[in-house]
């Protein structure tokens, strides 16, 4: 009985395995004819199969190292000069620094002097005649102040519904500034 | 002088009338420290009275407009002042130009006139006063020299009044911070406040209406805010029947702000918010709108017909608005 069925077992082993090997070379054949259809086919294969490449500049010559740091030095230089006329123009549109930050000398009198003469010091001028020291005021074409925002840390007020009564006010701000 | 409270910290109220307008201060502090502020606010504003008044012609201001193109020492307040004036007509393109002594003189502004306490009227012919106004005037190109406290305004005069006052509250806040916790200035509708008021909720300031009357047009939160009112209610009067003000527009030499009875401007400065606050005046009911939102100031303006408007940026510290038609 054993010998009956491994000799039947191997029979049919016989007649499957060059079946199955006929259908994977048949299958394998038509895949290799039908592609699945892709949108782009071509740019997806591409994108798919190229390698990533890291594009490295080229190295630099020693000639064009020290150009670019020559390059570099005069753009330092550039920006310093703009800065030091940012500087000056600061200057000219803030007070002149014998004043306080509120504008007004810290001293009564300490810099009014005896003599009307023009003096030898610097001069804040809002336009430099010929010959005279150059401390410029800003000029008419100067921008707008803009208004400065509220503080931030305070809470937004409520506003009354306008049929309510006012609520009180600690003064009057009017042409008669009659006090509340 | 005027304390109130059994307990720290007191409630010092102080008034008194210079530069031809009524000052109130209000001080939240310890009782002596309030009240020697107080005397220190009121030495500030006659220190600037005395050095930028206009109204006597010895007065260093006028001693330097007199001087025109010659260098002239002044005290320190009038050459701040002016530099600040200078500052402000810089920024303003113009439209702010202190300048403006001599039509204000032709329309005969030239002396402190009775206003609010009836009509003023000065009897001139307008044909006259219109012949004395100064249509073109050359740019104003002003000369300081800070070591010697000394000027050159130029040949035409110069009115410090608007802006003197904005100074004289910006330099007594000064005077005021570390010595008292909290503290309002009001000196004609010119409003400085600093601190958490004398019920710790802020400083509110009512905005008159230029009609008259009692009732405010609104209610605004000033808490650490200067507050300027431009407004042609009180400083009017009639030239040979015609009714005149002293905001003259600096383009044409004559009163300005058609359309317009007042503007209300908040702003981080007293001097500025005066500026700002007759600048906008200047441009008139047409174009106050415009110039508001586009320079972003915080106001309110009432034109003839009693219309109230505001601002965007002012509706932060808008606290109450009186109901249409009111």
């Amino acid at each position: 009985m054993a010998d009956r069925s491994s000799a039947s077992r191997w029979s049919a082993a016989a007649v499957l395995a060059p079946t199955a090997a006929a259908l994977f070379t048949g299958v394998t054949a038509w895949t290799l004819h039908h592609s699945p259809a892709l949108p782009n086919s071509s740019s997806a294969l591409k994108t798919s199969s190229a390698p990533a490449t890291l594009h490295l500049s080229p190295p630099v010559a020693t000639g064009s190292l020290s150009a670019l740091q020559s390059s570099v030095r005069r753009d330092a230089a550039k920006l310093a000069a703009l800065r030091t006329t940012l500087a000056k123009l600061h200057l000219a549109s803030a007070t002149p620094s014998a004043t306080s930050p509120s504008g007004l000398p810290p001293a009564r009198g300490a810099a009014a002097p005896a003599t009307t003469a023009v003096s030898g010091g610097s001069t804040y001028m809002a336009a430099a005649p010929a010959g005279s020291p150059a401390y410029v005021a800003p000029q008419p074409a100067a921008p707008a102040p803009v208004a400065q925002p509220a503080p931030a840390a305070r809470p937004a007020p409520v506003v009354q519904p306008a049929a309510a009564a006012p609520p009180p006010a600690h003064t009057v701000t009017g042409a008669s500034g009659a006090p509340k | 002088m005027t304390t109130t409270g059994t307990r720290l910290p007191a409630d010092v109220t102080h008034a008194f009338r210079c530069m031809a307008v009524d000052v109130n201060v209000r001080l939240i502090g310890s009782p002596s420290a309030a009240q020697s502020a107080a005397a220190a606010v009121e030495e500030v504003f006659r220190r600037v009275e005395k050095a930028c008044t206009r109204f006597n012609p010895e007065s260093p201001l006028m001693l330097a407009n007199a001087a025109a193109e010659s260098w002239h020492a002044v005290p320190a307040e009038c050459f701040v002042a002016l530099i600040e004036a200078a500052k402000a007509h810089a920024a303003t393109r113009g439209r702010f130009d202190p300048r403006v002594l001599s039509e204000l003189v032709a329309l005969g502004y030239d002396r402190s006139l009775p206003f609010g306490v009836g009509p003023v009227d000065l009897g001139m012919r307008l044909q006259d006063v219109v012949g004395r106004i100064l249509t073109i005037r050359p740019p104003w190109h002003p000369e300081f020299d800070p070591a010697a406290s000394a000027v050159r305004i130029g040949p035409v005069p110069v009115d410090l009044g608007g802006i003197g006052k904005g100074l004289a509250v910006r330099w007594a806040a000064d005077a005021l911070r570390g010595r008292v916790e909290s503290f309002l200035i009001e000196a004609g509708g010119d409003v400085f406040t600093v601190g958490s008021g004398p019920e710790g909720e802020g400083w509110r300031a009512a905005v008159e209406d230029p009609r008259g009357g009692d009732q405010p047009l609104a209610v605004l939160d000033v808490m650490d805010r200067a507050c300027a009112t431009s407004s042609i209610r009180v400083r009017s009067w009639r030239v040979n029947g015609r009714l005149v003000h002293h905001l003259l527009d600096p383009l044409t030499g004559r009163p300005g702000g058609e359309g317009l009875l007042s503007v209300t401007v908040l702003g981080p400065d007293p001097a500025w918010a005066e500026v700002h606050s007759k600048t906008l005046f200047l441009a008139g009911r047409n174009g106050i709108a415009e110039m508001a939102a586009d320079e972003g100031h915080p106001a309110l303006w009432v034109d003839v017909d009693g219309g109230v408007h505001t601002s965007s940026a002012l509706h932060g510290a808008l606290l109450w608005q009186a109901p249409d038609g009111c």
